[in-house]
């Protein structure tokens, strides 16, 4: 569970905001996908989220920890994949992901069991023993996603995930999205590609300039859109107001 | 306080700096006692000041001061110095380059961790490349049949270490404030260097930790001298400590 309360974080002492008084809640066993335009919030709040930058005000509550109070114990139970797939280079890809393990202290034959299936989802199988500075964008993308899933995380939390995937790998990780709502954990995702979203996402939440604007299931957001039929035309309309 | 896991990743990716201070500093190490006698000739053949020349003549004809000399209070010297700020330079200014220190910082670990435990890796690096290179060095020389005496040698190495943790904490500290690992390590370096030009000056000879680390009072007493040790040890924790804090306040 995600609950965000009265948010705000600015950068240049306070000369610009870049999330203004955010306030959502997202539910287990819910997915949600987080959009607006370049420059709305949207990595800022993620970041805030996982830790890496703490709010001008308001509070954060991940899996019921505050992230001011308990960064640790928020941090062990995320699952983050950042919008940049920037890993240790000098490190191969088996080693990365057993750094990780480590890290989670996930067991060692709970972590090679995972690991195994989800190289196998990602056809990275054969390519886990080079080292990560041979790999394309795509595979390092698919590395971090394996890493952020090894340690079966509560809450997914995603910054433009499917940027880089092949379509075969970008079907993979909506599955894997589903299967984690299903099993009762907590998906939270930002996006530019909004048939990704309309499909996947039980709620969506628009935010622009920093505000959350809209917040709703796909349903809602039609309605207070002049049931618009489709999310391209629904963003379109709110965020043109 | 320390994280195993980051530990251990900070020495595998610092592998190819701790092979690399291996095998420069164990060859130098090793070929000082084989050669002395070709200096010796080389002082007599070649055209010098009356003054280094004497000075020169000293240092060959007494090889205990010979050897310490030159390897406490020149080659190692240099190469601790030097291999400190390559070390710590890019610690943190690194990650933050090539975009990992996000990832790192989004895991489950303090700040205090991360650079508590960059910090041990970095220094346990720098120990083994200065303790593997002078006990070559003291086996170079039994096997040159220069014997000296082990506990006497060995002496030099803890206030050469305490002094080469504190440039590595300087660079550290570099490093936090930076974005850049060459510029942290340069700059570290550039500080080293003009306390290495202080000791030119006669009110400042024998005050900097350069001196320090040389340990002089060591090679007469065979004794470490543990006010010196104690000021570079404090002097190390303090530029650690004000590492820390910077890194605590900025955001990642």
């Amino acid at each position: 569970m995600i609950e965000i309360r009265n948010v705000s974080k600015s950068y240049n002492k306070g000369q610009i905001k870049a999330v203004d008084d955010l306030s959502l809640q997202v539910q287990p066993g819910e997915i949600f996908g987080f959009l607006g335009p370049n420059g709305a919030g949207k990595t800022t709040t993620i970041k805030m989220i996982v830790g890496l930058l703490e709010p001008d005000r308001g509070s954060i509550v991940v899996n019921g920890y505050d992230i001011r109070k308990d960064p640790i114990k928020v941090r062990k139970s995320i699952g983050f994949v950042p919008d940049n797939p920037s890993v240790y280079e000098r490190l191969t890809g088996i080693e990365y992901l057993n750094f990780l393990g480590d890290m989670y202290d996930v067991p060692r034959a709970v972590r090679t069991k995972r690991a195994k299936e989800l190289l196998e989802l990602f056809e990275l199988t054969g390519d886990v023993g080079n080292l990560i500075q041979s790999y394309s964008h795509g595979m390092r993308q698919k590395l971090v996603l394996i890493g952020a899933l090894l340690h079966a995380p509560d809450v997914f939390v995603l910054d433009e995930p499917m940027v880089g995937l092949d379509p075969r790998s970008a079907h993979n990780l909506k599955e894997i999205m589903s299967r984690h709502c299903q099993e009762g954990k907590t998906v939270f995702f930002s996006t530019h590609i909004l048939d990704v979203a309309e499909r996947l996402c039980d709620r969506i939440g628009i935010i622009r300039r920093g505000k959350l604007i809209a917040c709703g299931t796909m349903d809602q957001l039609r309605h207070m859109a002049n049931n618009k039929e489709t999310l391209e035309n629904v963003f379109l309309e709110l965020t043109e107001q | 306080m320390i994280s195993s896991p980051l530990f251990v990743k900070e020495l595998k990716e610092a592998k190819w700096k701790i092979i690399t201070g291996l095998l420069i500093t164990g060859i130098t190490g090793a070929s000082l006692p084989f050669l002395v006698d070709y200096l010796g000739v080389f002082v007599e053949q070649m055209a010098m000041p009356e003054w280094a020349r004497s000075i020169l003549g000293q240092q060959l004809g007494n090889y205990p001061l010979y050897l310490w000399s030159n390897w406490y209070g020149k080659n190692l010297l240099q190469f601790s110095v030097a291999f400190a700020v390559i070390i710590a330079g890019p610690l943190i200014a690194g990650e933050r380059a090539r975009n990992t220190l996000e990832f790192l910082a989004s895991r489950p670990l303090s700040r205090v961790q991360i650079i508590l435990t960059k910090a041990a890796a970095g220094s346990v690096s720098l120990g083994v490349i200065i303790l593997v290179s002078t006990v070559i060095t003291l086996v170079a020389s039994y096997a040159a049949a220069r014997p000296v005496p082990v506990a006497w040698f060995m002496s030099g190495l803890l206030p050469q270490y305490a002094g080469a943790l504190v440039f590595f904490n300087l660079a550290l500290m570099l490093s936090v404030r930076s974005d850049d690992g060459l510029k942290a390590a340069v700059i570290a370096g550039g500080i080293a260097l003009l306390l290495f030009a202080a000791e030119w000056v006669a009110p400042l000879r024998g005050r900097t930790v350069i001196s320090m680390m040389a340990a002089s009072r060591s090679f007469v007493t065979g004794d470490v001298h543990f006010g010196h040790l104690f000021f570079m040890l404090l002097l190390a924790l303090g530029l650690l400590w004000a590492a820390l804090t910077a890194f605590r306040q900025s955001d990642v």
